[in-house]
């Protein structure tokens, strides 16, 4: 939609022609434009702005900053490393970790647990942005409700940050490097034998 | 030609005590042993006999640095490590004319006032090692070297001691952590090893070849030695030639005799009657020269000098015009990187590094800026090393590439408009720190200002 | 004495002192790997590398004694020393494998610190990561150390020390050039009781400690200075905790005590805290009482019984005690119990107090403040033996103990059972301890104290200094200091109210008893050492996450 050119105003002549009762109204129309020209659509032309949520979802920015995802190697397991560099960025101080010592010769370290308390999260996407290994991204899922508080509402584990059915509904979202594939990363379902499989 | 150290190495016979007698063997010792030690170091300063290991320091002046206070023990050390690519000469004297060399180590030990005295030899110079020994119990039978040497009431126990090859083992600290027994790390300076040396006891290390000299000093006085060579270059050195000549080998040359008639006329000129290229004229550690560079050259410390580079420890290598010079260099710091004790820093990465990048230059897969990258990791190295090899690593690579540039640039890639990669934007990422893909942007990263911060 | 200028700035220092030592004492940061200050100076990283006046290529300022009238200039004000100390820096990290994401030392890392620094790091090199030279990862040198041959830059701190300070000499370096590895003899694992400390001196993350490992990252913890209670040597360390849990103990520079070094039975005692069960409660049999009621039943337990038959009482206060805890002790005995028998000895300690039980710093007391029981009067009685010889006599009814177990060991077997005697033998008796011990369930009333590192006061090592011990922990569940205990009952018996800050108790020790004359708890913390690393190195960019 063009924009209008600004006008200017001569604040005088505004202030005399207060009185005037059709510009009044002409004023308060103009102001109603948007309204009214949806209200003729919808009505007259049955086209709707309003969607029927959730039944009807609206597509997200492909850099959405939903609900974070932990991705996974080739082999399946976690890409993190458990460097503890999100949970020493985040604002909101609601990332956990403990890491443990595995036998992998490659990476040796890895979370025992990796918890995101996201009641507190403001998914401000530095985590994701602090990760140098695209291990923790963030997915398009934004509807986070949950009735109580506590662990086992809205404070996700391992588990569930790496496999849950809304990864796959909502999609991938935010992570830095946006204009490139995934470097060896992986998300829950998808990975070699995947890619294989569909060649 | 000059005859003077190597007067009787020809005689097969040299080897036995009786027939080096003969010849006039331990006259010099004899004759020291009836002075007073200062007077024999007096004699040595008067003859302007300098170091033939490589860096040509006087003898006399190291010899009067030892100041042993009471209750001190003073060690000599003979240096026979030879390690020196190019280097053979000591090989040659000792198997040739053992007895010269227990007679300079017996007067350099009498000088300074060492009881005890050590020749510390290369691994690889095991079969040497047993004809100096088999001298050495010769002298010690006729009474010659053991306690009472000559009945001049001065006792010498000599020691022979084989290394386990290394180059670094040849470097003054180095050599004498390994006589200790230790890992042949060298030490850092001060103290230097005439305060605190073997054991950390006042220590002179010496040249094989210049103990010899020594010994010849004594016998025939300081003037016979300066009749040889020049004002500041007295007396003879050991040449050992080697590369693309026709009669490579060991020969005693006149200090200030001229280069290319040397090696026209007793080396028998470049093999093959090709072309002179280049001259190493002391041992892989000292620059090169280019043939223009050499033809005015005289054999001596300040001609090498003045040419920038040094007589070293006399090790020629000739290079004749179809040699390979980056090649040859990939040859040198192949060498230096292995040889690397990886005590200190510079030399331990640096020299590894510079022998990586030439390796992938003749490989093919050289970058832009890797000849900048050579010399840069080069100066950084320079001077800040705890003992010589670093700088003596740096020596070749630079003279070569300053030198010889077009063969090293015809082995660089094309030039590619490279677009600079910036660090801090995101470019398309190969591996798990990766560079953006391009070959040519490296050089940028490599390259790049180390100084500009500066 | 001679005068050396640094970076503009003058200092006079004592004949042989080096350079870099110089340089620390202006506060002038000189970038090193391989000098550590309780090590002889190798000289060998070239870090250290300083434009001296007069002098035609840069020196390493560790191992250039300072002469009269030397001028140095180091990094940060000589381009030379600038250019030598990156072209250092830039070499030592070619083949370093760049993994900070999985070392542990991230963070307190010099190689980290110093490429941060303007003057000395920032360079642009790249090597990629197929292109280095790679060694060992992960190799087990035994239960406290373990190695990354990759890291390392061969700094040979670790080979110094265990040669020069523990004399295990357990590691080496193998093969030449970048090659060079650093190995323990045979891949042994290490015996050296004193291991630890070869993560500590390291400056990187070759050799990091196996019960640190992994468990958090150093900057998430918060740290405290204290003094290892593990024996009468009394180790200056920094308690290293994060929420509430200590997470490792690493040992403070105090060249009158400890050097840099502390002994990994010390470095690891703070285990022990947890590893039995914590008295949690006020308890008289298995009843859990509230403060007020423990309180009271102390009191009464105490009065009664002794008013009756006129015999003594029976004190007896542990020498892991601080001496603020003994002080207060001693003056609630003698105030509230006109008869009584004061004493600390379990065992021996007054004869092992100065025992060594090696050439380096463990002695054959395992109680922190053995010296500090003795100048505040006790240890004349009659010792645990004679107290129950008493006993068995029927010549005692009342005792009140205060008792910690010891920190690195197990208390001696005879000593158990005296005390399971005494108990059993005493009818009334009131124990403040730490943890739920087996042979202390003879007491009538249980009082849960607080344990080292979750109470400040001081001790007294054996050499008679007395060192400040901070409080990292918070106190869990219903446990207090014993002093605060102690108030309470002091309060009961006299009706009047105690000041129990340790730091009044101090001053009242130090105005009342000879030995602590003089002192003051402000110059006792001061007193305390250089800061972990041991060297006094600046942590850039830290002050971030500070307070986490």
């Amino acid at each position: 939609m063009a924009r209008k050119a600004s006008r200017v105003v001569d604040v005088r002549r505004a202030a005399e022609a207060r009185t005037d009762v059709l510009s009044t109204a002409a004023g308060t129309l103009a102001g109603m434009e948007v309204t009214l020209r949806n209200m003729v659509r919808a009505t007259v032309g049955r086209e709707h702005v309003t969607i029927q949520y959730p039944e009807q979802r609206k597509p997200y920015s492909r850099r959405f900053r939903g609900v974070h995802v932990l991705t996974h190697r080739a082999d399946g397991s976690l890409k993190c490393t458990a460097c503890y560099l999100c949970e020493t960025v985040c604002p909101a101080q609601c990332i956990t970790i403990e890491a443990k010592d595995v036998d992998d010769p490659r990476v040796e370290k890895a979370p025992s647990r990796y918890e995101i308390d996201l009641a507190r999260c403001i998914f401000c996407g530095f985590c994701v942005e602090a990760c140098p290994e695209e291990a923790l991204i963030m997915s398009r899922e934004y509807d986070l409700t949950a009735i109580t508080r506590g662990p086992e509402t809205l404070t996700y584990g391992i588990d569930r940050l790496t496999e849950r059915p809304e990864i796959a509904a909502y999609g991938a979202g935010f992570r830095p490097h946006m204009q490139y594939p995934l470097v060896e990363s992986y998300l829950p379902g998808e990975g070699p034998e995947k890619a294989a499989a569909e060649e | 030609m000059a005859q003077y150290l190597t007067r009787n190495a020809l005689d097969p016979a040299q080897r036995e005590l009786q027939t080096a007698l003969r010849a006039g063997a331990y006259l010099g010792f004899k004759q020291a042993l009836s002075l007073p030690p200062q007077e024999v170091v007096a004699e040595i300063d008067a003859s302007g006999l300098r170091g033939r290991g490589g860096a040509g320091f006087p003898t006399g002046r190291k010899w009067s640095f030892i100041h042993a206070k009471e209750g001190q023990t003073v060690y000599l050390l003979c240096n026979a490590d030879e390690s020196e690519p190019g280097t053979f000469k000591d090989h040659y004297l000792i198997e040739r004319d053992p007895h010269l060399v227990l007679e300079g180590v017996a007067i350099g030990a009498y000088a300074i006032g060492a009881h005890r005295a050590y020749i510390y030899m290369r691994g690889e110079y095991a079969s040497l090692a047993e004809t100096l020994a088999a001298a050495l119990r010769e002298a010690m039978a006729a009474d010659i070297i053991g306690p009472n040497c000559m009945n001049s009431g001065y006792d010498l126990r000599i020691t022979i001691q084989l290394g386990a090859g290394a180059y670094i083992c040849g470097e003054e600290t180095g050599l004498i952590q390994s006589l200790e027994g230790r890992r042949a790390y060298p030490r850092v300076r001060p103290p230097f090893p005439a305060v605190h040396g073997f054991l950390q006891e006042p220590t002179v290390v010496n040249n094989v070849e210049t103990l010899a000299c020594a010994a010849r000093i004594m016998a025939e006085g300081a003037e016979a030695f300066k009749d040889h060579g020049t004002g500041r270059s007295a007396g003879t050195k050991l040449i050992s030639v080697s590369g693309a000549v026709e009669r490579p080998g060991v020969y005693e040359v006149e200090l200030g005799y001229p280069l290319m008639e040397f090696l026209q006329g007793e080396a028998g000129g470049i093999r093959g009657g090709r072309g002179l290229k280049a001259i190493i004229p002391g041992g892989t550690s000292v620059p090169v020269l280019t043939a223009e560079e050499a033809a005015p050259l005289t054999i001596d410390y300040e001609s090498m000098q003045s040419a920038g580079t040094m007589l070293g420890s006399g090790g020629m290598i000739v290079f004749g015009d179809d040699t390979s010079m980056p090649q040859a260099l990939l040859r040198i710091a192949e060498f230096y990187a292995h040889e690397s004790c990886g005590e200190c820093t510079p030399c331990r990465e640096g020299t590894g590094w510079m022998a990586w990048v030439l390796r992938r230059l003749l490989a093919g897969e050289g970058r832009p800026g890797d000849l900048g990258l050579l010399l840069r990791v080069g100066d950084n190295i320079e001077g800040r090393t705890i003992c010589g090899l670093g700088d003596a690593s740096v020596q070749p690579v630079r003279s070569f590439i300053r030198k010889f540039r077009p063969e090293f640039e015809a082995l660089l890639p094309e030039p590619v408009q490279a677009v600079a990669w910036q660090s801090h934007g995101h470019g398309p990422r190969t591996g798990r720190f990766g560079p953006p893909a391009e070959e040519a942007t490296r050089s940028e990263a490599v390259d790049g200002p180390p100084t500009a911060a500066l | 004495m001679p005068i050396v200028t640094i970076d503009g700035r003058q200092i006079e220092v004592e004949q042989g002192v080096s350079v870099i030592q110089a340089a620390d004492r202006l506060g002038v940061e000189i970038p090193r790997f391989c000098y550590h200050p309780d090590l002889r100076p190798e000289g060998n990283c070239r870090m250290c590398l300083v434009e001296v006046d007069g002098f035609p290529k840069p020196v390493v300022a560790c191992a250039t004694p300072v002469v009269d009238g030397m001028v140095v200039k180091t990094p940060h004000t000589s381009p030379v020393a600038s250019r030598a100390a990156r072209g250092v820096l830039e070499f030592l990290l070619v083949n370093h494998p760049l993994d900070c994401p999985i070392c542990d030392q991230a963070g307190e890392c010099s190689l980290q610190d110093f490429y941060m620094h303007p003057d000395y790091g920032q360079h642009r090199s790249h090597v990629d990561p197929e292109e280095k030279i790679h060694k060992r990862k992960r190799v087990n040198l035994g239960p406290r150390i373990v190695l990354d041959a990759e890291r390392c830059v061969m700094c040979s701190r670790c080979v110094r020390f265990s040669e020069e300070v523990s004399g295990y000499a357990e590691l080496q370096f193998v093969r030449r050039g970048n090659h060079v590895e650093l190995t323990a003899f045979e891949d042994r694992v290490l015996e050296d009781p004193y291991a630890g400390n070869l993560a500590d001196v390291c400056p990187v993350g070759a050799l990091t400690s196996r019960d640190f490992r992994f468990k958090r990252r150093v900057w998430h913890l918060s740290h405290t200075d204290s003094v290892c209670a593990g024996c009468s040597t009394g180790c200056n360390v920094r308690i290293d905790h994060f929420d509430g849990h200590i997470e490792r103990v690493v040992p403070r520079r105090n060249p009158e005590v400890n050097r840099s070094w502390i002994c990994d039975e010390g470095r690891l005692s703070y285990q022990s805290l947890t590893s039995i069960p914590r008295l949690t409660h006020p308890r008289e049999g298995d009843r859990r009482l509230l403060w007020a009621e423990a309180i009271a039943l102390a009191h009464e337990t105490l009065h009664s019984a002794g008013a009756v038959t006129g015999l003594p009482l029976a004190a007896l206060a542990s020498a892991s005690a601080t001496n603020e805890s003994l002080w207060l002790f001693r003056q609630y005995v003698e105030v509230a119990f006109p008869q009584h028998l004061l004493e600390f000895r379990l065992g021996r300690e007054m004869e092992t107090v100065a025992e060594r039980e090696d050439k380096l710093l463990r002695r054959a007391d395992k109680h922190p403040n053995t010296m500090g029981a003795l100048h505040l009067g006790y240890g004349r009685g009659l010792g645990l033996k004679g107290l129950l010889d008493l006993a068995e006599k029927g010549e005692l009814s009342r005792l009140l103990m205060l008792y910690y177990p010891p920190l690195v060991g197990q208390e001696a077997e005879e000593t158990k059972e005296r005390i399971a005697g005494l108990l059993a033998r005493v009818p009334e008796s009131v124990v403040l301890t730490t943890h739920e011990l087996p042979y202390l369930t003879g007491a009538k009333l249980l009082l849960p104290v607080a344990a080292w590192s979750e109470e400040e006061g001081t001790y007294t090592n054996h050499q008679g200094v007395t060192q400040h011990v901070g409080k990292a922990i918070s106190l869990r569940e219903a446990v207090r200091p014993a002093t605060d205990i102690l108030g309470d009952l002091w309060q009961v018996a006299t009706a009047a109210r105690r000041e129990t800050a340790p730091e009044r108790l101090f001053r009242e020790i130090a105005m009342s008893v000879p030995a602590f004359r003089g002192l003051s708890y402000a110059g006792l913390e001061s007193r305390a050492a250089t800061v972990y690393p041991p060297e006094g190195r600046m942590h850039y960019g830290q002050e971030g996450f500070a307070g986490r």
